[in-house]
């Protein structure tokens, strides 16, 4: 009996441990990796190092763009203690028109029980956060935002950031959509012990990635030629009575953007938040402007020889059913060259572009890159619609830049070929990046500027700068030119298409040149939309654009 | 004998692994604390520096500028030098 109980103990204790074996044998061996991850888990943390967005700087190394850090504040509705509508005064207090900025928001969010938590767009100061972080009920979450001394000069240019579908910050438009990649550098991680609060214990095992902070981006942008440019707009709006105005100017030899401006009338604020940049996202007909490129095309072809004389333009040409007139109704007859460009007569053009004909035109076309976008250094940028059939009367009509269409920077960059000695020239607006490298280092990033393709030859250059030169000092715009640098220019005025059809009311008024003719310091498109005091662009956009030269000659 | 000088010898060497991890625990403890004091000042120090920053900035910006002063009654300088000379 008693032996019995003793091996029956035995057989118990060695069951015993025979289970506690293999429940030891299930944690420590199969159950191995998952139970090291956990405590792992528990004894170290994994941070990741947010880098700093690089910054973007003007020509003369002021900061366009710098990083601020700020804080959202969260509110969780069931550990509010104090009246929401109290605590809103509270921080109103703190941060002038808090409730007011986020009332859509915050009215959503007190009218539905079933929202609990809100976090709000606005960002506030680190102080103010320290002050309201006593506040049951709120919270605040450490975020960053761009900052802008120069408030939003030249925000064309430089785009915005904000959320994705991910809730990732990223650029968008412009250069921060552009060069996102570059700005917003590669973060890193720290894997270190942790104690039980979840504070930074020191160990040898902590394993450490930096975070690569973002390049910084050297831009061509001048802010006090930016700063002229967006004021000479705004006076132009005003005393033109237009919808909206643009400027670009564009550095001849390097294609580097001095300045880039887009200003709408307030009746147009809806408008201009949708487009955010019409210099490179919206297309118009470039009217008369387009005359001198269709010039420099049929000398430089041979379509015609320099002493071309206008025998036919005593009369309007009929195509088809359509007929072509002069802007004016007057006739030229015996117009030479030069008299051509100045009485900007669209006869004329019809017989110069027939003599290149359609071939030569279209090859030329693509050679000045109108057929493509131009490639420039900002998120956005359309293609120019690109015809597959041109009738007789198309290629007519786009002798004097009706019937195609182009974006406003394709317009610069071919035009500015004339000015660049006849090499056509990719725009640019950022000049050079600094890379900081993980150590601190610096490695500037210069882009080489390359000289481009070669589109006119010497001979035609200086021609049709004679053309120009002579066409500006013989109009009646002379007076408008208050500097003593030659300029080489040429007004333009189109009708604007308004569904399917020209309306006979609005027209896109522009003045395109560069200065001086010789060894040019800079090439200027100006754009008016719709101007009622006057339809042409010789009346709205020229006396913009000789102010803004005037400027430019003392800043330049 | 020998065994009660086996357990002294025993029981000096658990007091001196006490006392040893206490010092270094505590040194341990005090690295934390200065660590964390540390990065707290840091972070500080890099958030005064990007709102001196800002502010240094803004104030040397074009729109203070000319909300600060009337620029309408300056006269441009048109003359150039000619350093070349």
């Amino acid at each position: 009996m008693f032996s019995k109980r003793i091996s029956f103990l035995g057989t118990a204790i060695f069951v015993y441990f025979l289970i506690i074996g293999l429940r030891l044998y299930y944690w420590q061996i199969i159950k191995s990796n998952e139970l090291k991850k956990e405590a792992i888990k528990q004894t170290h943390k994994l941070e990741e190092i947010q880098p700093t967005r690089g910054k973007i700087y003007s020509f003369d190394n002021f900061p366009l763009v710098q990083n601020e850090n700020s804080y959202l504040l969260s509110i969780y509705k069931p550990n509010l203690k104090e009246d929401l509508k109290e605590i809103l005064q509270k921080i109103d207090q703190i941060h002038p028109d808090f409730s007011e900025e986020n009332k859509i928001l915050l009215d959503k969010f007190q009218s539905n029980d079933q929202q609990k938590w809100i976090t709000l767009p606005t960002p506030l100061k680190k102080e103010n956060a320290d002050l309201l972080s006593q506040v049951s009920g709120l919270s605040f979450q450490k975020s960053f935002f761009r900052f802008y001394p120069e408030d939003k000069l030249a925000s064309t240019l430089l785009g915005q950031l904000a959320k994705n579908e991910s809730g990732l910050i990223i650029g968008y438009d412009g250069l921060e959509g552009y060069y996102n990649r570059q700005l917003e550098g590669k973060s890193g991680y720290i894997w270190q012990n942790k104690d039980a609060k979840g504070e930074t214990n020191l160990s040898e095992k902590t394993w450490h990635l930096p975070a690569t902070n973002g390049q910084d981006l050297f831009t061509y942008i001048n802010r006090s030629i930016q700063f002229e440019v967006e004021q000479k707009l705004q006076q132009g709006i005003e005393k033109f009575q237009a919808d909206s105005a643009f400027a670009i100017i564009m550095e001849p030899q390097t294609g580097g953007i001095i300045a880039a401006s887009a200003t709408f009338s307030s009746s147009m604020a809806t408008q201009s938040a949708e487009i955010h940049n019409p210099i490179i996202s919206t297309l118009f007909e470039p009217g008369s402007i387009f005359k001198p490129l269709v010039v420099s095309i049929a000398l430089d072809s041979q379509g015609i020889n320099r002493d071309f004389i206008c025998k036919q333009c005593n009369q309007a040409i009929t195509i088809g059913k359509y007929t072509i007139n002069n802007w004016d109704k007057k006739f030229h007859p015996d117009s030479n060259l030069k008299d051509v460009i100045k009485n900007s007569d669209n006869i004329g053009m019809s017989y110069i572009i027939k003599e290149i004909g359609l071939d030569k035109f279209l090859d030329y076309y693509q050679k000045l890159g109108l057929n493509k976008k131009t490639g420039i250094d900002l998120q956005g940028e359309i293609n120019p619609k690109v015809k597959q059939n041109w009738p007789e009367i198309d290629l007519a009509t786009a002798s004097f830049g009706q019937g195609i269409a182009i974006t406003p920077i394709l317009m610069l960059s071919a035009f500015n070929s004339i000015a660049n000695d006849g090499y056509l020239i990719k725009p640019s607006v950022v000049k050079q990046t600094s890379a900081q490298s993980a150590l601190g280092s610096t490695k500037p990033f210069v882009k080489l500027i390359q000289k481009g393709n070669k589109i006119f030859d010497q001979k035609t250059i200086e021609e049709i700068k004679n053309i120009l030169e002579y066409s500006v000092n013989s109009a009646a715009i002379a007076h408008l030119k208050t500097t003593n640098s030659s300029v080489c220019a040429k007004s333009g005025t189109s009708q604007v298409v308004i569904k399917g059809v020209y309306s006979e009311d609005e027209t896109t008024a522009s003045y395109i040149g560069f200065s001086p003719c010789q060894n040019p310091k800079f090439t200027m498109l100006v754009t008016v939309k719709n101007p009622k005091t006057s339809p042409w662009g010789v009346s709205t956009a020229a006396p913009i654009w000789y102010e803004i030269a005037d400027r430019l000659d003392i800043l330049l | 004998m020998k065994q009660k000088t086996f357990i002294a010898i025993a029981i000096i060497f658990l007091i001196a692994q006490i006392t040893i991890s206490f010092i270094s625990s505590g040194q341990i403890i005090t690295l934390n604390s200065q660590l964390i004091e540390k990065t707290d000042k840091i972070n500080q120090l890099e958030q005064e520096n990007q709102s001196l920053e800002n502010q240094y900035t803004s104030i040397s910006s074009l729109k203070h500028i000319s909300t600060q002063y009337d620029l309408k009654n300056l006269i441009p300088i048109r003359q150039k030098l000619d350093l070349t000379k």
